[in-house]
């Protein structure tokens, strides 16, 4: 099976929202991906209620190097990395079931299979991460 | 080997040819060649025998090889140029050659010598003392006891494994000190690394020290630590020239001798004085060389060369850092009749007569003193008179007293001489009598008048004088008037003039109580006195600071100023700080003995004194005062009159209640730290200065309002302080049990079920994989 992959334009900004957790969009056009040397624990009496609530703030400094992310009363340090591998964001170009967004992180396989078998169905490349903000450093506890 | 059995095989004068003196000057004109000295000993199958002069020069013989042992070809001294072995001239032609230069030349020396006019050259040795003139210079010459020279010698030939790289082949003789020595470390050095002579002046400690440094071939280097003193000398001349090993254009290693060291400075703790700095050099151990860590300039070495302290008192308390350090060698007195013989034939050779009786009796003035014997000579030789007795007992007069201890001099003034020192000074029964000079001397060269004087006075009640009317008492108590009043005028003033008769007014204690037989013993009150002041010192130290600390207003500040606290303050405090207060129970008390203690406990807060629960010696528990104010109203172990005891359970029930009213106070402290803003209404504030100052009353109102406000703290808090506070108003049955509470576990659960209800989120930081081995263990393996 040849699943048709459509390179465009970084379509979707508009449905950025939708963007899978570990993406964050930085400025306007780039998109990052973000690491954690640690788990989030997240204590919410049901599961249901952790949904559209705040994790934390995600701040970058004016020169753009320095990003520092405050959950809870962690303050954490990282640094930007460039991928050795981009990686591409693809989304689902028509919406026939009621799946939900994937990712699939394949960088080499931009633009190699290209079919158009199943015309309905594709996928299309929404966005290339070529960095990413990794906060491999132990927190700093902050006063709140 | 040794060099003692150098001596012996240069002694052997078949060795040298025909005479022993003969070839001394031929070795010494050699003895330069030292650069010769380790080719020679390479070429050379067994290598040559190294011996030592009596000066301490070296001298090589040579090994007769076996084939030549039937040729007549004797030892001879140290090789010219032996490069190779086919020289131009043969070896035994160029040794005529050079004897006879030799001669040569000291026979234009000595034609000269002759020439020049012999009064010029007399006048020269005048000039010289005859301590010097008459030194020893070589290990036999040496006078006093063999055993100590011995001793050092032996001490210093330890080195020679470290120093020369050669293992000292006397040591497969038994001796007592070997195996005390054989203890060596990684540098081959002897186990103590300084040696430390130790005796009465003049009896040539320096002199021996110098003597067998040459001896044992080494360069001496010597500082006299009373001119120099500081610690400083020790980087600045003493590390550099032990670690370069040797003294600059010399070949020889270097040996210091560190002369008076008891002159140094080193009492203190500072460890930037003289002793300190010594023990750091003699303790420094390298470490392992790790890899190939740049040395720097800074690294330091071990000492790898011997040093000798030189002290005449070992006990001085300056040395009481060093004394474990040391190898002590104690230099004691010759007996007198070596000192006297040795005497005899310097004034022989001097041309001075001399009757026997005098130089006994000279030495016997001296106590021994050899470099005062000699200078008591040289200066009779100067007046151009015969040592007869009288002139020595003249001359002698003024001659340095050896250093006499306090108690010794206490002994001479409350004792009459004993016979035994009379005889040896030889003096009249009429000279016996003149004490007046003889004691004053004594006190003023001591240079302690004060420590005398505090001697007479504490000795002189003890005499055993029969006197009923006290008149001998009396005129001591005026005789210490007067020492008080000179030595104040003289301290106070300045007028240091009043110095010289400072003595003469001790001098009365002499015919005033001088017994026979009186044995002083040290008092020891007025240092025990000195001791207890300075106990005290510290405590109102230690208060001055409790009310530093704790008052954060400057309210009682007017009481820390010296006179002050002792006087008005300390007093008066005691007697607050003990109400008479029944030791009840806290519910039941009545509200007057309620208020009393609140009050109390408020002013131990205040100044920040505390009972402290301690078990006492027998078992007993004890709450002491800290600091302890209580012993100024104690005196000779009774408490004042007026000053109830306080009891255990009033201090128990005071301590309690301190207890409580300081975790309030903290939980304010810390709430006012915390938020950094004022307190939410004038309440807390005003609460603040009513915990601080005394004068606003406590109520039980106020308990409830410091709950609120600890309440008020941060929930993460401990509980405890909380419990605690809660516990001081939950009502408590006959025995002090209390009734159960209720109602607070149940506000704490309704909280915490408030604050599970956030969403919260955190973040867990991974710390990576833990290399530890894991094992389980039992509990057993731990008892």
């Amino acid at each position: 099976m040849i699943i048709p992959i459509t390179v465009s334009p970084p379509l979707s900004t508009g449905g950025g929202s939708k963007l899978p957790p570990p993406f964050v969009k930085v400025s306007h056009e780039e998109i990052m991906l973000i690491e954690l040397q640690g788990s989030l624990n997240v204590k919410a009496a049901e599961p249901g209620d952790r949904n559209g609530k705040l994790v934390g703030y995600l701040r970058m400094d004016e020169t753009g190097t320095k990003p520092t992310l405050e959950i809870g009363h962690h303050l954490l340090e990282g640094k930007i990395v460039q991928l050795v591998k981009p990686i591409a964001v693809l989304s689902r170009l028509k919406i026939v079931d009621s799946d939900k967004l994937e990712e699939q992180g394949e960088g080499e396989s931009t633009g190699t299979d290209k079919g158009e078998e199943g015309g309905d169905k594709g996928w299309g490349i929404s966005a290339v991460v070529k960095r990413k903000i990794v906060f491999g450093k132990r927190p700093m506890p902050v006063a709140q | 080997m040794t060099s003692l059995l150098d001596i012996l095989v240069s002694r052997f004068p078949h060795g040298l040819g025909s005479s022993s003196t003969k070839a001394a000057p031929v070795a010494g004109s050699f003895s330069c060649n030292t650069t010769y000295e380790s080719n020679f000993a390479s070429e050379q199958i067994g290598g040559p025998i190294s011996a030592r002069t009596f000066d301490g020069k070296a001298v090589y013989f040579r090994r007769k090889s076996k084939k030549r042992m039937g040729s007549s070809t004797g030892t001879t001294t140290v090789p010219a140029n032996h490069v190779s072995k086919l020289l131009d001239v043969p070896i035994h032609r160029m040794l005529c050659d050079l004897s006879a230069s030799v001669a040569a030349r000291l026979q234009t020396e000595s034609s000269e010598q002759e020439s020049t006019p012999s009064s010029s050259h007399e006048q020269l040795q005048e000039h010289t003392l005859w301590v010097d003139r008459y030194r020893p210079c070589r290990f036999t010459d040496l006078l006093g006891n063999e055993r100590i020279a011995r001793d050092t010698l032996t001490w210093v030939k330890c080195w020679d494994w470290c120093v020369f790289g050669r293992r000292s082949k006397g040591k497969n003789k038994a001796g007592p000190l070997d195996e005390y020595l054989d203890q060596e470390d990684e540098f081959r050095r002897p186990l103590q690394k300084i040696l430390l002579l130790s005796g009465p002046p003049g009896l040539g400690k320096t002199t021996l020290a110098h003597v067998i440094a040459r001896q044992a071939g080494y360069e001496v280097m010597e500082i006299n630590a009373s001119d120099a003193r500081t610690g400083s000398v020790i980087e600045d001349r003493i590390r550099p020239a032990l670690e370069s090993g040797s003294a600059v254009g010399s070949k020889l290693p270097v040996l210091f001798i560190i002369d008076e060291i008891d002159g140094a400075s080193g009492a203190g703790e500072n460890s930037n004085s003289f002793i300190n700095k010594l023990v750091q050099l003699t303790l420094y151990k390298p470490k392992k060389q790790r890899g190939n860590s740049a040395r720097g300039p800074q690294t330091k070495r071990p000492l790898l060369r011997p040093i000798i302290c030189i002290c005449n008192d070992a006990n001085a308390s300056v040395l009481a850092k060093l004394r474990p350090h040391t190898y002590h060698v104690r230099y004691s007195r010759p007996a007198d009749i070596h000192i006297v013989n040795r005497l005899r034939y310097i004034c022989g050779t001097e041309g001075l007569k001399v009757e026997s009786r005098a130089l006994s009796t000279l030495v016997g003035v001296a106590r021994g003193d050899l470099r005062g014997c000699l200078n008591t000579l040289q200066f009779i030789k100067t007046r151009n008179e015969d040592v007869t007795e009288s002139i020595v007992r003249q001359a002698t007069v003024g001659m340095k007293e050896t250093d006499l201890s306090l108690n010794s001099i206490l002994n001479d003034i409350f004792s009459p001489m004993s016979r035994k020192r009379v005889q040896e000074l030889g003096l009249t029964e009429e000279e016996e009598l003149r004490y007046v000079g003889r004691i004053s001397h004594e006190i003023g060269g001591s240079g302690r008048e004060s420590a005398i004087a505090v001697g007479c006075f504490t000795h002189y009640p003890m005499m055993q004088q029969h006197d009923s009317k006290f008149s001998r008492y009396e005129r001591a108590n005026d005789w210490l008037v007067t020492y008080d009043i000179f030595s104040s005028a003289m301290y106070s003033d300045g007028d240091f003039t009043l110095m010289q008769y400072l003595p003469y007014t001790l001098v009365p204690f002499y015919p005033l109580f001088s017994e026979r037989g009186a044995q002083i013993e040290r008092n020891q009150t007025d240092w025990e006195q000195l001791q207890v002041t300075k106990a005290n010192e510290e405590i109102y130290k230690s208060m001055t600071r409790c009310l530093r600390n704790s008052s954060s207003t400057s309210e009682y500040r007017h009481l820390l100023a010296s006179p002050t606290l002792e006087l008005e303050f300390a007093p008066y405090i005691n007697r607050i700080i003990c109400p008479l207060i029944k030791p009840i129970n806290n519910q039941v008390i009545r509200s007057e003995e309620r208020a009393v203690l609140t009050r109390l406990v408020n002013i131990m807060v205040a100044f920040d004194l505390h009972f402290l629960l301690e078990r006492a010696d027998d078992g007993q528990l004890t709450y002491r005062l800290d600091p302890p104010i209580d012993i100024f109203i104690t005196y000779d172990g009774k408490r004042a009159a007026d000053i109830p005891i306080s009891r255990y359970a009033v201090r128990q029930l005071v301590a309690k209640e301190m207890e409580a009213l300081l975790v309030i106070k903290e939980g304010i402290a810390t709430e006012h730290g915390k938020g950094g803003k004022p307190p939410p209404n004038g309440e807390l504030h005003a609460l603040f200065v009513i915990l601080f100052g005394l004068a606003s009353e406590y109520d039980t109102d106020l308990r409830c309002r410091a709950k609120r406000g600890a309440d008020q703290n941060d929930e993460s808090g401990p509980s405890k302080k909380r419990a605690r506070v809660d516990s001081d108003n939950i009502p408590v049955d006959f025995f002090g049990r209390p009734i159960v509470v209720k109602t607070s576990p149940v506000n704490e659960r309704s909280t915490e079920k408030k604050k599970v209800e956030d969403f919260r989120i955190t973040y867990r930081f991974t710390e990576g994989n833990s290399a530890a081995v894991r094992k389980p263990v039992k509990v057993g393996s731990f008892l």
